[in-house]
């Protein structure tokens, strides 16, 4: 297959998405919702990804060559297969949506504050919809030129944020109830779910050795550095914590000053915006293959077209603020999320492909 | 003779084409050249005085094995005009079919001398010329192996300009060698006079922003490459050999690399891959700063910077392309004028433009240092010269009217663009984008010969592994 990519590069696909959602407003709403012990609610959250990470690693292992929506289409049919795919379109359009209103909110605060959402969305959805066009595997070769120094950056964004005040005691983390620490859990689900694009490209990924373990690394050593940068911005602003919303941003901003130079905050702002727009590029190639699934064979460029417009109409009349969108988004995707869950299971437990379905299906494709 | 009277004719009668008739043991002799483009002396030496001492019969199986034994000598019995404008010269004899053809071509050619593109420190000087017979030479000097092929095509229906296709046969992917050469030969057009012709010929993208073909001047360079399986394109008149697949990292490389510590390489290529930003990002990065994100820029540098731009009519936008525009100008007429005239030019730009512009607050020192550093930056990689040139006027334009924000999207589209590049099965970003980790030895990071025990899987080749003979018979 020509627009096949490396495990290499799925994986910095995998800890872009990880990334892109959980720089910015995730850590205050974490700590409004239980304070310090937000932590342990990202801490569960995460647990749960990766658990669904691994259920779609192990997926592609047992379906090697299977696209979802085959998958889907041997499971319950094709009609059922096209009306997740469309769910699926919705749903990756949504979080495209919440991404670009937190980008918006961070560009806005701290890069330029007369930065409107249509200036944004110019600059943005051209870019992304280019690289969405030109192919998975163009989209996943800049992803992965990209993750060095965008990781890179991150680790020296931690290296200069304030580190000289004592290590934050292990139990203030405790400070909520079990309950509370759920709840939030449940209510902050949508900064997360960030590997179910995988599903869709889970037939471009090619068949590798070590697949799962080598995701894996990645992901973990990108989730410590993550997790780093929590336990960071929650012992720096403790109490102040729900006022920092653009946490990347005033976690940098308390940096030392380097060689009497000064703050050297353009180093986060660089590497958050890189993110997005590696993130709105992923999410972009994915919407477009929904599409083609959805439609039928299309031109890419009309499936690219049809997601930029929808995008535009909810994020201007829909979704026009930041605020608006995590509230709307806080409260109902807790209902999507358990049946994204039920797909994933269920499709874990099909019966996996046999050598003569394998044989068969390379002999068509040649 | 009809003959010789009808290539007169077909060569429109010029007056460099010679005919000497001579009268040997009463036989008719006819020779036919091109006086301009032979090698007379030796045309004397080896062709006439023995002919003309020679006592007996004659005829064109006495000439080949007696008289004209010592040079290479062929019978043809068609194309007598096409072996005169190769510079052959051709022999009729009175009564005999068809011709001799004698190779005595002696062209004006310049002897091979550093090229002024890729001079050296500590290495290897000699450079192509536009003579192909000479490159050849070169480049067998550098290369004595029996594995190297020379592959000769003519193209151009009116210049018959030589290409020649080199590779090392097991080496080389055959299936580049075959694309290459299936291209070459569908060519059809009036003539080639320089190798850059060929590559929009060459390539899939002939309206590509980035050329994937390298373009060398010093055989030392084309043997390594072919010996990183690359195929090396020389084409007659120009010094400039092309070599095939292309990638971006040999833009960062420079055969200096390898003549000197490996420690040092490393340094310098990472400085040039510095430059390379600073070149294409930097006065759109300082528009955008100035514009809009003043407050991401530390205080002091604000101070500092507005102390010399307050009283400027100009926003920084129209300021740098000024002087972009401005040193594009200088540029083009310092290449086109004559050496004497361009230090004129340089001191009207420098002193006239530059000086008293900023003194008669139209221009800034910052916004000149900004160009300044952007334009010296740019010849670290000289052969990326033109499509920085490019970038750096839309990167300007794009940070002086979407900010950091478009910066950061240019940078991303092109970077995506420069991935969609694959000419000849070889991705242009390799090593980095696919990440290959065994090239990473030689990309950025340049690690002992010693160590380079593979060759570049990112090139497609044959043989992977450096030093061991295959014998492919």
């Amino acid at each position: 297959m020509n627009d096949q990519i490396t495990v290499k590069q799925a994986g910095s696909l995998c800890a872009i998405s990880m990334l892109a959602l959980k720089l910015v407003t995730l850590p205050s709403i974490l700590y409004q919702q239980a304070k310090t012990s937000g932590l342990i609610s990202a801490f569960c959250l995460f647990l749960i990804d990766f658990f669904g990470l691994f259920l779609i690693l192990k997926l592609k292992q047992k379906f090697p060559n299977m696209s979802l929506y085959e998958l889907l289409c041997k499971a319950i049919g094709k009609i059922f297969a096209k009306a997740i795919y469309i769910i699926l379109y919705f749903f990756l359009l949504l979080k495209l949506i919440f991404i670009i209103n937190e980008a918006v909110s961070y560009t806005q605060s701290i890069v330029d504050e007369e930065f409107t959402n249509i200036m944004f969305l110019m600059c943005f959805l051209p870019v992304i919809s280019a690289v969405a066009h030109s192919g998975l595997k163009s989209t996943a070769r800049t992803c992965e030129v990209g993750f060095i120094f965008v990781i890179f950056g991150f680790i020296v964004c931690l290296f200069l944020s304030e580190t000289t005040t004592s290590f934050m005691k292990l139990s203030s983390i405790f400070e909520s109830s079990p309950l509370k620490i759920l709840s939030s859990s449940f209510s902050t689900s949508i900064w997360f779910f960030d590997f179910l694009f995988l599903l869709i490209i889970m037939d471009k990924i090619k068949v590798e050795k070590n697949l799962i373990k080598r995701i894996f690394n990645l992901i973990i050593f990108v989730f410590i550095i993550l997790f780093i940068f929590y336990i960071i911005y929650f012992r720096l602003f403790r109490n102040t914590a729900f006022l920092h919303k653009n946490a990347i941003a005033d976690v940098t901003q308390y940096n030392r000053n380097i060689g009497n130079v000064g703050n050297i905050d353009i180093i986060s702002i660089l590497v958050y915006l890189f993110i997005i727009y590696f993130q709105g590029a992923i999410y972009m190639s994915c919407l477009r293959i929904c599409f083609e699934k959805i439609i039928g064979e299309i031109n890419p460029t009309w499936a690219i077209i049809f997601a930029d417009i929808i995008l535009v109409i909810l994020q201007y009349f829909i979704f026009y603020n930041l605020e608006i969108t995590i509230n709307f988004y806080m409260a109902y995707f807790k209902f999507v999320w358990p049946f994204l869950w039920l797909m994933l299971l269920l499709l874990f437990f099909m019966k996996g492909e046999n050598k003569n379905d394998r044989k068969n299906k390379s002999h068509i494709k040649s | 003779m009809i003959e010789i009277e009808n290539i007169k004719k077909q060569l429109n009668n010029n007056p460099d084409i010679s005919v000497r008739e001579l009268n040997v043991s009463n036989k008719n002799i006819s020779l036919v050249f091109l006086k301009s483009t032979i090698d007379k002396m030796l045309f004397v030496q080896s062709v006439l005085s023995p002919i003309l001492s020679h006592k007996g019969e004659i005829s064109f199986d006495i000439l080949q094995k007696q008289i004209l034994s010592v040079i290479d000598v062929e019978k043809i019995n068609k194309n007598y005009v096409e072996n005169i404008i190769k510079n052959k010269v051709l022999i009729f004899i009175e009564g005999e079919e068809g011709a001799l053809s004698i190779d005595m071509e002696l062209l004006p050619a310049r002897q091979p001398n550093e090229p002024p593109t890729s001079p050296t420190i500590q290495g290897p000087r000699e450079g192509f010329t536009e003579s192909i017979k000479t490159n050849l030479a070169l480049l067998r000097k550098q290369c004595q192996s029996k594995h190297l092929v020379i592959k000769n095509y003519f193209v151009g229906a009116l210049t018959h300009t030589q290409i020649s296709v080199v590779y090392i046969d097991n080496i080389a992917d055959k299936k580049i060698v075959k694309s290459i050469i299936d291209k070459i030969k569908k060519i059809n057009t009036d003539g080639i006079v320089d190798s850059h012709y060929l590559i929009e010929y060459l390539s899939k993208r002939p309206n590509g922003l980035f050329e994937q073909f390298g373009t060398n001047e010093k055989p030392d360079i084309v043997t390594a490459k072919m010996l990183e399986g690359r195929v090396a394109i020389f084409v007659d008149g120009t010094p400039i050999v092309l070599t095939v697949p292309y990638v971006f990292i040999e833009d960062l490389q420079n055969s200096n690399d390898y003549y000197t510590n490996s420690h040092y390489a490393t340094f310098v290529r990472y400085i040039r891959s510095f430059g390379l930003i600073l070149a294409t990002i930097v006065p759109g990065l300082y528009a955008s700063f100035r514009l809009y994100h003043y407050k991401i820029v530390p205080l002091k540098y604000i101070i500092t910077i507005n102390a010399t731009t307050q009283n400027l009519p100009f926003t920084p936008i129209i300021e740098l392309l000024f002087i972009l525009i401005l040193f594009q100008i200088l540029y083009e007429v310092s290449l086109r004028l004559p050496r004497y005239l361009g230090l004129a030019t340089s001191i009207v730009g420098a002193l006239v433009l530059g000086d008293t512009g900023v003194q008669a607050g139209l221009i800034s020192p910052p916004g000149i240092i900004i160009i300044a550093l952007s334009l010296i930056s740019m010849y670290t990689i000289p052969t990326q010269a033109p499509q920085l040139t490019i970038l750096r006027f839309v990167f300007l334009i794009i940070g002086g009217t979407l900010g950091l924000l478009g910066i950061v999207g240019g940078i991303i589209y092109f970077v995506n663009y420069l991935n969609t590049l694959n000419e000849y099965n070889t991705p242009y970003l390799a090593p980095y984008a696919p990440r290959i980790k065994d090239d990473l030895k030689d990309a950025l990071h340049r690690k002992p010969m010693g160590e380079m025990k593979q060759r570049p899987k990112s090139i497609p080749n044959n043989d992977e592994i450096r030093g061991i003979e295959k014998n492919n018979e």
